[in-house]
């Protein structure tokens, strides 16, 4: 337990002192900056923090380089736009019926009559508020199991059932994400069929290059998210504002903002916070499943165990602390698979495993939370998991994340009320050039361009046939890790053509996989039998 | 008719004295290094790159190309012009060993500058299986354990089962990716064996991992009552070195003048990338260049033919 408290201390001095020993404030600095510009962007309805992650990591690595020390800073940034986006994304919901992030589309619902009764400040401070409890309520919960659930995972699992794991999280995210599960099964597919270009771990030399000696180490990581995430949703505004160029409608004047929120009324949300914040957590610990359902389940909850649940949908303070709470919480919890097992449960755990996998050479997994005995050694210096430290710095960023958004995060948001005037077509072009220029400066030159553009298509199409990105991205971004485990597991055991299913976990886990797919199937065919 | 010996004459000073010393890089110097961001090869020529800036005040930009031991590196290298405007940073293995799996690189298609450090090669594994030596390995196979080996690369691999039918031992292989990847599947029970080549001293310094063998023409820096393989009957010599190089064809005089300054930096004590390399590949920088490299590299990969070539047979 000492030891533990060692480690934590360890990861607090990081974040305050660096390499040298010196005093530095940049990570918490980076923090604040990503909480505020996080408001903003989720302000903006179009821009989500999915967006804001995309375009800020290319920034931060051409600022911070790629070196152990930049890992902090960067991913304080990146969680920092999280955490504020989710945040951001109430405001315009509640005050113009329009939410700036998708997480915040039940927001509306109770957010926007209350801000035409003439209760808007009183809306905005209740989602804020209820908001950062959520948040910090997950992340308390991250804290705690993230460190268990690996220790746990690292004792039990052994190649064959970390190779079913990834496995079975695939077949679930697929079958959860999007009302097409087995397109989004396909995507899953293309994206892993992607990642395949490149080297391999078999000593034969690359494959699927194409003859492209530029190619040999593999698509490149970062444009092609770029392409898939944010340039193709360019190419659908573009397109859906060239369709609808004249009936480009002007937002309403900004309603009555009202009174303050109160202390008492703050403190009797407590109970109703908790709960959803309970829900939330729980979403988000699963891969796949993400905020919108979060919020959907804990509205549903909140109405279903309201004395007057005719109320909501009519501008009750309940209705939105059920879906702030509930949205907020999800993020932090959504790093309990990727920081114990390196697995992405949603968009913004994508790009804090692409910073981690580009910067430094710290990675996400089990062997993070190994409590390694702190020793000095002569004429080397400190012996110890450097990981380790790096996870509770991670950590303390979260809280000093939180902590702004308590204080400057309130503050912030009286401002954003002009944010969500900025139309798209100003707004589009921008994220255009600062998505291009990153995919050519982070992935040397026009091999970044090209690879942006290409899976650019790729998103746009995937979007129009009404499929999630999600499976195709997170496919593209853990297959590589399924190969490697795969093929450790296949060639670790001698060469056992039954080797992933010795181990009675494995069989459950693949098991579970096969009954998810012939699940998605089966509903795909009634899908098809009723439409007909 | 004066004027124009007189300008031949400084002509020909000036190009007299522009000997080694003089090239200077046009523009910034691509530093294109063959592994991943964040290890061993990747940390020491970042640094080599910040200090040649600080020194010289040439520009380098340095990129990973990471895949297949350097050879994807490599191959894009060896199209580049031979004129000190883009370098590669890898390992020796990268030369005298990865072009027999590689239809694109051969040894003869490089120019090679300079060595920077040399590995610690060892045989490694974790401190609670209770092994000392390779004995320990044998006998634990003997007693019906099954052994799984981490190797980054194929000539590990090749080492590894080479060391397996010399103790008459069956091993399984588990491929990481680098030298990390190596360690932290030791460490995490995956395998019980495995590789290090200099990024394994905290650990071992830790008691966590032990070093069984050194797998150097001599003891380890870390271990140097720990026998050589060779020592014990297994002729294989497994070290490698860090290496900077260049298309083929490049003038001895850049060549010579990247050598130097790189050289420069390596023999000052108070640069970081020296200190760097007498924490993790002690006791001290290998600097070896020019003409003797060449045949060190070309003499390297015939001896390594040899050996797949016994493996096979």
């Amino acid at each position: 337990m000492e030891l533990a408290f060692q480690y934590i201390g360890l990861g607090i001095h990081s974040v305050f002192f660096d390499a040298d020993g010196q005093f530095w404030l940049m990570p918490v600095l980076m923090v604040l900056t990503g909480i505020i510009s996080g408001i903003f962007f989720g302000a903006i309805p179009g821009l989500s923090g999915p967006f804001a992650l995309a375009l800020a990591l290319p920034v931060l690595t051409s600022v911070f380089g790629y070196s152990n020390e930049a890992l902090l800073p960067v991913l304080g940034c990146l969680v920092g736009l999280m955490k504020g986006a989710t945040v951001g994304g109430a405001v315009p919901a509640i005050l113009f019926n329009t939410p700036g992030t998708p997480d915040a589309f039940l927001t509306t619902a109770d957010g926007y009559p209350m801000a035409q009764k003439g209760q808007a400040r009183k809306a905005i401070q209740t989602s804020h508020f209820a908001s950062v409890m959520g948040d910090s309520f997950s992340d308390i919960v991250l804290f705690v199991a993230a460190p268990v659930f690996a220790v746990a995972v690292e004792r039990v699992l052994d190649l064959p059932e970390k190779s079913a794991l990834i496995i079975l999280s695939l077949c679930f995210m697929a079958a959860v994400v999007g009302n097409a599960p087995l397109k989004g099964l396909l995507g899953g597919l293309l994206g892993m069929l992607l990642s395949l270009v490149g080297t391999t771990l078999s000593g034969n030399g690359v494959r699927l290059t194409l003859g492209l000696d530029g190619l040999g180490s593999g698509v490149p990581l970062t444009s092609a998210v770029l392409g898939v995430l944010v340039l193709s949703e360019v190419l659908i505004s573009v397109e859906d504002m060239s369709r609808a160029r004249k009936a480009r409608e002007s937002l309403p004047q900004t309603p009555e903002m009202g009174p303050p929120l109160t202390w008492a009324e703050r403190l009797r949300m407590m109970p109703a916070i908790l709960r959803s914040a309970s829900i939330g957590t729980v979403i988000g610990a699963l891969p796949g499943i993400g905020t919108t359902t979060a919020a959907t389940l804990s509205y549903d909850t909140a109405k279903r165990l309201s004395k007057k649940p005719d109320e909501f949908g009519k501008g009750t303070p309940e209705g939105v602390v059920a879906t702030e709470a509930a949205n907020s919480a999800v993020s932090g919890a959504n790093l309990i698979p990727v920081m114990s097992l390196g697995i992405p449960g949603n968009f913004a755990a994508v790009f804090l495993i692409l910073a981690v996998e580009t910067i430094g050479d710290f990675s996400f997994g089990p062997s993070v939370f190994k409590f390694t005995e702190i020793k000095e050694i002569d004429g080397y210096g400190m012996i110890m998991n450097k990981d380790l430290v790096m996870a509770f710095g991670l950590f303390t960023l979260m809280v000093m994340g939180n902590i702004f958004n308590w204080t400057f995060g309130g503050f912030v948001m009286r401002f954003l009320v002009h944010m969500a005037r900025i139309p798209k077509d100003i707004v589009m072009p921008l994220i255009l050039l600062v998505s291009l220029t990153a995919a050519y400066v982070q992935d040397g030159g026009y091999r970044g361009l090209g690879t942006a553009l290409v899976f650019a298509v790729i998103g746009y199409l995937i979007r129009r046939l009404q499929v999630s990105t999600l499976p195709f991205v997170i496919g593209f971004l853990l297959a590589p890790a399924l190969e490697q485990l795969i093929r450790g597991a296949f060639t670790a055991s001698g060469g056992d053509a039954l080797f992933l299913l010795k181990s009675p976990i494995a069989v459950i886990m693949l098991g579970l996989s096969g009954f998810l797919i012939v699940r998605m199937v089966l509903q795909g065919r009634q899908k098809a039998a009723s439409q007909s | 008719m004066k004027k124009v010996l007189a300008a031949a004459a400084m002509l020909a000073l000036s190009t007299g004295s522009a000997f080694a010393a003089d090239w200077k890089p046009d523009g910034p110097i691509r530093l294109w290094i063959g592994y991943g961001a964040g290890g061993g090869t990747d940390v020491q020529a970042r640094m080599l790159a910040k200090e040649l800036e600080q020194t010289r005040g040439w520009i380098l930009v340095p990129e990973n190309k990471s895949g297949e031991d350097g050879a994807v590196m490599s191959a894009q290298l060896k199209n580049e012009a031979p004129d000190g405007q883009t370098l590669g940073f890898a390992i020796t293995t990268t030369y005298n060993f990865a072009p027999m799996n590689s239809d694109n690189i051969s040894p003869e298609d490089f120019t090679y500058i300079t060595t920077t450090a040399g590995s610690q090669m060892a045989v490694l594994a974790r401190t609670s299986s209770g092994w000392k030596s390779l004995d320990d390995v044998k006998a634990a196979a003997e007693a019906g354990e099954t052994l799984v080996w981490a190797n980054w690369g194929t000539q590990v691999e090749a080492g590894a089962e080479v060391i397996a039918r010399k103790l008459g031992i069956t091993v399984n292989h588990l491929r990481t990716a680098g030298g990390k990847g190596a360690l932290n599947a030791v460490v995490a029970e995956d395998a019980n064996l495995s590789w290090g080549g200099g990024v394994q001293r905290p650990l071992v310094e830790a008691g966590e991992l032990t070093i069984l063998s050194s797998a150097e023409s001599t003891h380890l820096v870390q271990a140097p009552d720990t026998p050589t393989l060779k020592e014990q009957g297994i002729d294989l010599d497994l070290g490698y070195k860090y290496i900077i190089v260049a298309p083929k064809g490049m003038s001895d005089e850049v060549r010579d003048t990247i050598a130097e300054a790189v050289a420069e930096i390596l023999n000052n004590p108070e640069s970081e990338t020296r200190k760097f390399i007498e924490k993790q590949y002690p006791p001290a920088p290998v600097i070896e260049t020019g003409d003797a490299l060449r045949k060190t590299i070309i003499d390297g990969y015939a001896a390594n033919v040899e050996m797949m070539k016994a493996l096979v047979e």
